[in-house]
């Protein structure tokens, strides 16, 4: 099982796409403590 | 994840690569309750050095043998648009920044949602006792 690492990775300028109103968000505007799910490809 | 996810302090975000009306309809199918963004040029992924799976992980027997009996069934079956090898990851992030990362090796090699949930409510009670 994948183990945890310890990090210091800032988000700041990661542009991605709000995928419900299409809207454009900065990742590194995330307020608080959050987990964050990455998907691989689905088949 | 979402069913085991009770501190409302922390937030949920799902991230995917495949275009957001794609990634709009999966989260309304898995009733995912928080933030979900498209990352189509995988700028995030590649951030995190999130790698991608040998061949022979993503194409397992089983998924061949899920494509040859769909094949023999007559369905046709769209050609991937999206690299089928990009793995996933999950991290925690506390304002904007990665403090907690897990890098799987394979496609299944994922930690279990317990211990996501458990090191956001470690970095939460160390934001409330410093």
């Amino acid at each position: 099982m994948a183990r945890a690492r310890h990090t210091d990775i800032p988000l700041r300028g990661l542009a991605v796409t709000d995928a419900r109103d299409g809207s454009a968000r900065d990742l590194g505007d995330l307020v608080g403590i959050n987990v964050v799910v990455l998907m691989r490809h689905r088949h | 994840m979402h069913e085991q996810h009770t501190n409302t302090a922390v937030g949920l975000v799902f991230v995917g690569f495949s275009p957001p009306e794609r990634l709009a309809a999966l989260a309304r199918h898995l009733r995912w309750p928080g933030l979900v963004v498209s990352d189509q040029n995988r700028d995030l992924y590649r951030a995190l050095r999130l790698g991608r799976a040998p061949l022979w992980r993503v194409y397992s027997p089983r998924t061949v043998l899920t494509y040859a009996r769909s094949r023999r069934a007559g369905r046709r079956l769209p050609r991937p648009v999206e690299d089928t090898r990009q793995l996933g990851g999950d991290a925690v992030v506390v304002d904007g920044t990665v403090v907690r990362l897990w890098r799987p090796r394979t496609p299944e090699d994922r930690p279990s949602v317990a211990e996501v949930l458990a090191a956001a409510d470690q970095e939460q009670r160390r934001r409330q006792n410093p």
